[in-house]
């Protein structure tokens, strides 16, 4: 289950995407469509208290769940062509952007 | 404006009336397990290391020798020159039918995404063939512009759901490939062909709907809408008050359409229609806990139909449950959370009503079924496979959920369909093949000769297709 973000989180997360140019394009085209809405079930981007409960089993745990699907999520995250480290940076780029609307949760 | 009352809280009741009734069906009902025989459903826990493909569903698989996600059209033009069959495209994974899988290549054009041109006075634009729906209605918003009409599900690629015939609902909205204008496609022979209805009619019309069989397309050329927001409610009412209004519903709102939920006899209606104002957004949905809650009712209450109706009663009041205003796009479709199989029909006006009591009938057959049953109005169009025939087509939609038995959809399903002349969602259950089809479709002969002349060695073949072509199914 994914806790409940705040209606700041929700809000935010719609408009987060990594300053690198190379993620933004993947966020944008296979990230996106999930973890920037609520309805998706998915955790959002900017949802800091989601993603430290997440991590806490370790990053490279969310990595192999992104490759094997988890939940609604298929395997590899609709990025066929993505590396694992392509993975990594795009989980920190969620679980770290947009700290203020986490923080006034 | 906006409206929210929650529509079914099984719980609390469901647990009270439980305890009460302890009685031997009951128990028994209790020990069962919902899930599908060993076998029916892939094991959707085993490992699988990065290789292997599956749809999102997981019904189905493929270890390909290779997933390929080239960056240009070059370089799709170059790997598909150079590579010996079989080749199959693959989009988000969102269809139930064996259209993607292969054991050769699968060859993935989401990184052909975004938009690459638009023209804001004629309302065209020119979009990577690899864009998903959310992605593209969230460029063409901010540019002022939107798709007239968006299915359920958002993360579909553009190639993905027009080659599949995906469809919202809406009696005067046809589906979404009617709004390609234009497409470019690789050959199978790897060549680069830029297809309009100008310049070659015929492919136009059999490439708008081609289960990726021609090559693979990688920009569409579109004619949209200027952006617009709606206004969307959503009520309860008794499923036969809803099923003697649906026509006339049909025809008063722009996109319309209704579930049915098992063993309650009740309905839910969904209607949007153009909102001028400034919209108000809308609060996180509510279809997840609705769906627990039926689940809920059928492990609780599925031993007993009429006390499961009874229940049901007690907890679906007639009325407005939701009443919000947004923008089209966000309204129309979403991700869902809940993973199942589906199978639908899509059947002519004049047939889709009696169909869909008889369905509901059926469906109702099995203790089992909890999921709504979804019925949605689509108009017809030109596109040679595409399964739209009639001025204002019936969608009739079932599904399971992905771990339980998915079978009665097509065995016993499937015959009520085809007694009402439908013809299946491409990319949803059926059980169709090249005799059944060539009869329902006056094109498809054609198709198929345009198709093995654009591939001759049957490159783009599967299985599966090979039963949909009549082609040697060893492929």
């Amino acid at each position: 289950m994914t806790l409940p973000p705040s209606y700041a989180v929700s809000a935010q997360a719609e408009t987060l995407v990594p300053a690198d140019a190379f993620l933004a394009g993947i966020y944008d085209r296979s990230c996106r469509s999930c973890h920037a809405y609520v309805d998706s079930g998915a955790p959002l981007a900017g949802h800091a208290a989601e993603w430290q409960r997440r991590l806490a089993p370790g990053l490279n745990v969310l990595v192999e769940h992104t490759r094997t699907g988890v939940g609604s999520m298929p395997a590899m995250g609709m990025c066929l062509d993505c590396e694992d480290a392509a993975f990594e940076e795009l989980i920190l780029f969620m679980a770290t952007a947009g700290g203020d609307a986490a923080e006034a949760e | 404006m906006a409206t929210r009352r929650t529509v079914l809280k099984a719980a609390a009741a469901g647990a009270a009336l439980a305890a009460a009734y302890p009685v031997g069906s009951h128990l028994v009902w209790s020990a069962k397990s919902f899930e599908a025989p060993d076998g029916v459903i892939p094991d959707l826990n085993s490992p699988q290391d990065g290789g292997v493909w599956r749809n999102w569903s997981g019904l189905q698989s493929a270890t390909p020798r290779q997933i390929a996600s080239p960056a240009s059209e070059d370089e799709l033009a170059q790997l598909i020159r150079n590579t010996s069959r079989p080749i199959r495209p693959v989009g988000s994974g969102h269809s139930f039918t064996a259209l993607a899988p292969t054991d050769g290549m699968m060859i993935d054009i989401g990184r052909l995404s975004g938009l690459s041109s638009y023209d804001r006075q004629a309302r065209t634009v020119t979009i990577g063939a690899g864009t998903r729906l959310e992605q593209a209605s969230r460029l063409l918003d901010d540019v002022g512009l939107a798709l007239p009409n968006l299915p359920d599900i958002a993360v579909q690629t553009l190639a993905g759901s027009f080659s599949t015939a995906t469809h919202g609902s809406g009696r005067d909205l046809p589906a979404l490939h009617d709004a390609i204008t234009g497409f470019r496609l690789i050959t199978p022979q790897g060549e680069i062909v830029d297809v309009t209805p100008d310049n070659n009619a015929e492919l136009f019309a059999a490439g708008k709907v081609s289960l990726g069989t021609l090559g693979v397309i990688t920009q569409y050329s579109l004619r949209v809408t200027d952006s617009f927001a709606l206004r969307r409610r959503v009520w309860v009412d008794r499923v036969e008050d809803l099923l003697d209004q649906a026509d006339a519903l049909s025809r008063e709102h722009r996109n319309f359409e209704f579930y049915c939920l098992p063993h309650t006899g009740f309905g839910a209606a969904i209607a949007h229609d153009l909102f001028d104002g400034e919209p108000q957004g809308r609060p996180p949905s509510e279809d997840e806990n609705v769906l627990a809650s039926l689940r809920q009712l059928r492990d609780i209450f599925g031993w007993s139909p009429r006390l499961r109706r009874w229940i049901a009663g007690t907890q679906l009041q007639p009325g407005v449950v939701e009443d919000y205003t947004d923008k089209s796009w966000r309204l129309l479709a979403t991700s869902r959370v809940s993973k199942f199989n589906e199978t639908e029909y899509h059947l002519p006006h004049e047939n889709g009503l009696a169909a869909v009591r008889e369905v509901l009938a059926k469906l109702e057959r099995h203790k089992d079924a909890f999921f709504p049953m979804e019925v949605r109005f689509v108009r017809g169009d030109d596109a040679w496979l595409s399964p739209f025939q009639s001025a204002s087509d019936i969608s009739i939609a079932v599904h399971t959920a992905n771990t339980e038995d998915y079978r009665y959809l097509l065995s016993e399903l499937g015959p009520v369909f085809r007694r009402y002349g439908g013809r299946p969602h491409w990319g949803k259950l059926h059980d169709m093949n090249w005799d059944e089809l060539n009869a329902l479709y006056p094109r498809f002969g054609d198709f198929n000769a345009l198709r093995r002349d654009l591939d001759p060695e049957g490159k783009f073949m599967n299985p599966h297709l090979a039963a949909l072509f009549g082609e040697d199914a060893h492929v």
